[in-house]
């Protein structure tokens, strides 16, 4: 098990490694010169050679891209192009803001997906499952730049139940997070459909039924049990999905989070920032895979073998 | 009695805005929205007129000889709001700390003509100039600060000035409180980025005040909704194609005046834009001390535009093709678009490319084009000519993109900088205006309309031609 372990804590650094390098690599292969941002197009060619200099971007990128991971290692994440103010104070607030955020996304996606799939899966074939299998046909195809404004609409401009946008009224969450969570949960309503299905032809669950055990007791203890690896690796991805749709989720709702940070600093050609942000969400993503891949590996030894 | 109840908070007066203020430093500032706030919260030593000649605002001024200006501090706007006295050694300050090249200020390249600053007493300020600038006065509009922030101190998020607000609370880069220092009315700047939940966090009365970056359509959908006031001004902006006179078809004059022939402007101001803009025959108003009324309109007229290509060699069998540049800004896109097709009803063929900010502007900036659109915004001084137009100002000294060279247009630009009066500079202008308009190194099409919609609560806002938030200076609430 602690081979198991430190393989994975292995193979985690290595990918978190090879995210830094690719995400510094790419935002300097990316059109656009942070010098010129930060001075002006109206700079003279010698004041953008001295602030280069002093920046170190005059430097081979071998050279900027050790004194980047070396700045790292301690922490240090930069300073804003624009505002001047150290990215980790930047950023600190913009996670909180997400990961509330994703975390309310997930308590939908959950809180639908699970029953619905379950429910499909108890009813194959028939009215239940047919609707369940349309309706998150239907929810996966809906974009969010387009869900989002029909449920201010519905909810905000018509009903007048829920706050447009923003962050500090009551119950402003839930726009944002019906718009980020429905997709997701058409999403795991398959998944689980799909693994329920296949657990409940099993001989164990014809063997509990044959024991007499209720029916709800076959379905969670036994069935949803069994059925809940695959849905737990979705789960894991769906962390990811979620903090890159919050991209567009947060810019629409005015959620003060990283993704709206993201988008910001993309325009304003903000690269370290953007550098910084980017790296948050990928490096988010690899160490929430590997926690469930972990998290699998404890719960079935068969993973461990593999 | 009266006294012990409570009086109820007035409730600030919240103003959507696209994008949230970087820094609230107008020393760093240079995005739109940065520095419209600034102008709120700092007060300069000159500011603009309705025909954007500079006035006085902190300092009048004497120009000592053509290289020695003379600013007097005047009685007004002299208190920071942290209550100390606002004096000639702030200004100094302010100006030493941009000119210094280790501080990476923005403004230093627009300054570049100031060789030393001195502030003999409490009230004047003498600026020396390395070479003569009749628009030397008008370069002075950046917001002062205390010379304790000299020495290293960010004012990004703790803004200390002189001006109309004072910062009250900046707790996300969503909301940022400020309060009128006459009355103490206080004011939130609520950023939302999307246009459509802006409009509707209007009629929802979650905002009470939002100008520009709105769609038309979504404009119009809010000129029809109860209680709320449309209220348009002319913008200063003015939308442009762009040509590479260096090489291409495009060097060719007779094809450059096809293509302004062949635009509709009007059909695209009535239809696309609602209204809402007027067609523009130079990046300068026609209002602007330096503009010219009554410059000859670029007609839409198919047949003068086909015949001028049949006299530049391209017709059915040999059909003029171009490359178009813009960005990938859909609204861009769609002009681009109905662009294309005007031009192709004459015979042009437009291949268009949309291309993410970053990558369009390398392009342009490097010459890689045959035609591009863009927008001249703010423009307050006509050094624009020299800077987008004289033969030395050839990027990256400049803005001359389409490599335009034309001694005759150097000769007017070098002579309306140092001619001493106005009046000869407006004359001298106005004729590398006429110059340009006969060459076309670019085709002006367009200056949009500024915009501003409000809800019940606000009253007597009026937007600004450049779309400064001066309207809330005497706004009500």
């Amino acid at each position: 098990m602690i081979g198991f372990l430190l393989t994975r804590l292995f193979s985690l650094a290595a990918v978190a490694l090879g995210v830094v390098s690719l995400v510094f690599l790419l935002l300097h292969l990316v059109p656009g010169d942070p010098v010129e941002v930060m001075l002006g197009e109206s700079a003279t060619p010698a004041d953008r050679g001295e602030l280069r200099r002093s920046l170190g971007l005059d430097q081979p990128i071998a050279v900027q891209w050790a004194r980047y991971l070396g700045k790292l290692s301690h922490g240090q994440l930069g300073e804003s192009l624009h505002s001047r103010e150290p990215i980790v104070e930047l950023v600190t607030g913009r996670v909180r803001a997400t990961a509330q955020l994703g975390a309310a996304a997930l308590v939908v996606s959950i809180a639908i997906g699970l029953p619905l799939g379950v429910g499909a899966a108890l009813r194959d074939g028939r009215r239940l499952d047919r609707a369940a299998l349309a309706l998150t046909a239907l929810a996966m195809s809906i974009p969010s730049f387009w869900l989002g404004p029909m449920l201010i609409l519905l909810f905000s401009i018509t009903l007048g139940w829920l706050p447009v946008s923003g962050r500090a009224e009551a119950g402003a969450i839930v726009l944002p997070a019906l718009t980020l969570g429905i997709p997701l949960a058409a999403a795991l309503t398959r998944m689980v459909r799909a693994s329920m299905l296949q657990v409940l032809s099993e001989d164990y669950l014809r063997t509990a039924r044959a024991k007499g055990l209720p029916p709800a007791r076959v379905t969670v203890q036994h069935a949803l049990r069994n059925a809940a690896l695959p849905i737990m690796t979705v789960l894991g991805l769906q962390l990811g999905g979620v903090l890159a749709g919050a991209i567009i989720t947060e810019t629409i709702f005015q959620w003060p989070g990283l993704g709206q940070l993201t988008i910001e600093s993309i325009q304003r050609r903000d690269y370290p920032v953007v550098q910084a942000c980017v790296l948050i969400i990928s490096l988010t993503y690899v160490v929430v895979n590997a926690a469930t891949d972990m998290l699998c590996g404890l719960l079935d030894p068969r993973v461990r073998m593999a | 009695m009266l006294s012990a109840i409570a009086v109820p908070a007035q409730a600030p007066l919240r103003f959507g805005v696209a994008q949230p203020p970087i820094t609230l430093d107008p020393r760093h500032a240079t995005d739109a929205a940065s520095e419209r706030i600034c102008r709120l919260i700092y007060r300069a030593l000159v500011g603009f007129d309705d025909r954007y000649q500079p006035v006085p605002q902190l300092a009048h001024w004497e120009r000592v000889s053509p290289t020695h200006y003379r600013f007097t501090l005047g009685s007004e706007g002299r208190e920071f709001h942290d209550g100390t006295r606002l004096t000639a050694a702030d200004v100094k300050s302010t100006y030493d700390y941009v000119l210094d090249a280790a501080n990476a200020s923005p403004h230093r390249g627009a300054l570049k003509s100031i060789a030393r600053i001195e502030s003999p007493d409490a009230e004047h300020v003498d600026f020396h100039l390395s070479r003569p600038d009749a628009l030397f006065p008008g370069r002075l509009t950046m917001g002062i600060v205390p010379a304790w922030a000299a020495a290293g101190v960010s004012l990004s998020h703790r803004p200390v000035g002189s001006g109309p607000y004072r910062l009250v609370d900046w707790p996300d880069a969503g909301t940022l409180d400020l309060q009128r220092v006459g009355d103490g009315a206080p004011l939130q700047f609520v950023t939302v980025p999307n246009p459509t939940v802006r409009a509707l966090k209007l009629v929802r009365g979650e905002i009470d005040l939002l100008q520009g970056d709105m769609p038309p359509e979504l404009l119009g959908w809010l000129r029809d909704r109860p209680g709320m006031m449309v209220r348009r001004v002319p913008g200063d902006g003015v939308a442009y194609l762009g040509f590479n006179l260096a090489e291409g078809a495009t060097r060719d004059l007779r094809v450059r005046r096809a293509i302004a022939h062949a635009i509709d402007r009007n059909a695209i101001l009535a239809y696309v834009f609602g209204g809402s803009g007027r067609p523009a025959s130079s990046v300068l108003r026609p209002e602007h001390w330096a503009g010219v009324a009554g410059l000859p309109a670029l007609a839409y007229d198919p047949q003068s535009s086909r015949e001028l290509l049949r006299a530049a060699g391209y017709g059915e069998r040999r059909p003029l093709r171009i490359i178009y540049k813009t960005s990938s800004d859909p609204f861009r896109i769609r002009i681009a678009t109905i662009l294309q097709s005007q031009l192709r009803q004459v015979g042009i063929e437009v291949d268009l490319r949309s291309y993410d900010w970053g990558t369009f502007y390398g392009d342009i900036k490097a010459g890689r084009f045959q035609m591009y659109s863009l927008s001249w915004v703010g423009l307050k001084l006509p050094d624009i000519f020299r800077y987008a137009f004289h033969s030395g100002s050839l990027p990256p000294e400049g803005a001359n993109r389409g490599r335009y060279s034309d001694p005759i247009t150097d000769r007017l630009i070098a002579g309306a900088e140092v001619a001493p009066q106005p009046q000869r500079q407006a004359e001298l202008y106005g004729q590398v205006q006429r110059r340009l308009l006969d060459a076309l190194p670019i085709i002006p099409l367009w200056s949009e309309d500024v915009t501003a919609v409000t809800g019940a609560r606000a009253r007597d806002f009026e937007p600004a031609t450049d779309g400064n938030y001066g309207g809330l200076v005497h706004a009500r609430w």
